[in-house]
């Protein structure tokens, strides 16, 4: 790990170019974490592309790192509210972050996502749930879906 | 048989009349990590004589723990065993009347062994009930099942390397232990998923209780809860979905699945598309089934047993971990008992 104050440039699809503490990153992302310890990283010259996360996904992403490592010392439930507010975008959004946080295999942000989606799922019916994550084509033969309509009616 | 377990470490025929000194060469041979060894003659199928020993002694050197209560070794046998097994830590004799402890023999026993029990130790009672009561077939049948035991934790092993992410599911099981708690105070909870407004007064009352009740650690997840489902309120509202959430990658569908309880799974999640339904059959999801939080919904009829034998039988026997509440019965249990091996 290099000193806190070193910069690494981060690249998004749009081509945009980010610069964040390397410490921030480095904490978080696995990813990030092994590209500067094998050494592959030029402060001088590197930017790590990033080419399937927009500008929009990657800021949001650089803010929940950046406070996560400024504020790890802050008790749980500020944190907590402060991570239900992050969260708190529309279902694309979610999904944008959920594959950069995958990308970038940031652990705390992804189990964050994962829980956030149960939620949103738990106690739900088959229905809603397609509903809310708006689900089109089952992939189920009419038939089936059909049959598994009559057979437990009380799920839809 | 024995050829195709070579990496076993334990194993237990206990009372196998059958089992001949050339089997125990085999097994030796074919399983060289063996450590443990329980071969349980008793009875009066005296057939042997010192040639199990010395097929133990000559073939099983790694041997770290070695019971044969009832055996007809004598002297010779005990010398070559602990001659050929130098690792031998423990040591059952129990109901070897053939073999006599006395001089060097004696010392040689108390020096090497850490756990030495002579022939006239008396045999616990657990150990009577299983020699004696139970049939040839038993001791087969428990023989076949170490076997499988064996594979599976080697399958297991390897299915934990790929997704030892699922790891996770420990802490959800907190979050469920929770949500059950605080359906049992306030059913309507869960029961619409968010009625939130009406009930947060009770929400925090009990909030309170349950920090009282399991300090601080469990009331970090308290406060998620809580928080989640405010959000869940704010992404119920949201309609311009866009993006086709089935383009997921499989893995993270799992994830987030996996997260989920049996009840749900079984009841919503897997009739929603194809691709869910696929990973809701993936024995690795079942590894860990809840059926606590029936208290969802009393006015359907959801023969609940029935769905817990249907998510038992989707494990193929990996259940780790499973917690039922209310409607256990005593055929679901010899059910789960039947049909699972390791628990």
């Amino acid at each position: 790990m290099g000193s806190p104050l070193k910069k690494i440039m981060l690249c998004s699809s749009e081509k945009e170019i980010f610069s964040v503490e390397e410490q921030v990153m480095v904490q978080h992302s696995v990813i990030i974490n092994n590209m500067i310890e094998d050494g592959s990283y030029n402060y001088e010259e590197s930017k790590i592309p990033l080419d399937c996360v927009d500008s929009k996904t990657l800021k949001k992403v650089i803010d929940y790192c950046t406070y996560h490592t400024h504020h790890h010392n802050d008790n749980q439930e500020d944190l907590e509210a402060w991570d239900a507010q992050f969260l708190n975008v529309d279902s694309n959004g979610l999904y944008d972050l959920l594959m950069a946080a995958n990308y970038l295999e940031i652990r705390n942000l992804l189990d964050l996502i994962y829980r956030t989606i149960k939620n949103m799922i738990k106690g739900k019916k088959i229905d809603e749930i397609r509903r809310i994550l708006n689900i089109k084509d089952h992939g189920f033969t009419p038939e089936e879906e059909e049959q598994n309509r009559k057979e437990y009616p009380h799920f839809y | 048989m024995a050829e195709k377990l070579p990496l076993l470490e334990e194993l237990d025929i206990t009372p196998c009349p059958d089992v001949s000194s050339i089997a125990l060469e085999a097994i030796g041979r074919g399983c060289p990590l063996l450590k443990s060894f329980k071969f349980n003659d008793n009875n009066g199928f005296v057939c042997g004589g010192n040639e199990e020993a010395f097929a133990i002694a000559q073939n099983m050197s790694n041997l770290r723990h070695l019971q044969l209560v009832g055996n007809p070794l004598d002297n010779s046998g005990l010398s070559a065993i602990l001659n050929g097994c130098s690792h031998l830590e423990s040591l059952d004799l129990r109901n070897c009347y053939n073999v006599e402890l006395e001089g060097i023999l004696r010392t040689r026993c108390d020096e090497q062994l850490k756990d030495f029990r002579d022939p006239d130790a008396p045999l616990d009672f657990q150990f009577w009930g299983r020699c004696y009561d139970t049939a040839y077939q038993d001791a087969l049948y428990e023989y076949l099942r170490e076997k499988r035991v064996k594979k599976q934790e080697a399958e297991r092993a390897e299915k934990e390397k790929r997704y030892t992410e699922a790891e996770n599911l420990d802490e959800a099981n907190w979050e469920e232990i929770y949500a059950i708690w605080e359906c049992i105070k306030n059913p309507r909870l869960l029961y619409k998923g968010l009625i939130l407004g009406s009930s947060r007064g009770k929400k925090n009352n009990a909030k309170i209780k349950w920090k009282k009740k399991h300090g601080r650690k469990k009331c970090k997840i308290n406060n998620q809860k809580s928080i989640y489902y405010e959000m869940e309120d704010a992404h119920e509202l949201l309609q311009s979905n866009k993006l086709n959430w089935l383009n997921l990658p499989h893995d993270l569908t799992l994830m987030i699945i996996g997260k989920l309880t049996a009840f749900q799974i079984l009841t919503s999640v897997q009739f929603v598309c194809r691709k869910w339904w696929r990973i809701c059959m993936d024995p690795l999801m079942w590894r860990t089934i809840n059926m606590c939080d029936i208290g969802i919904s009393n006015s359907v009829d959801y023969k609940l047993e029935k769905m817990c034998c249907h998510a038992i039988d989707r494990s193929c026997g990996q259940l780790v971990d499973i917690s039922i509440e209310y409607f256990v019965t005593n055929d679901l249990l010899k059910y789960i008992i039947d049909s699972q091996r390791i628990m």
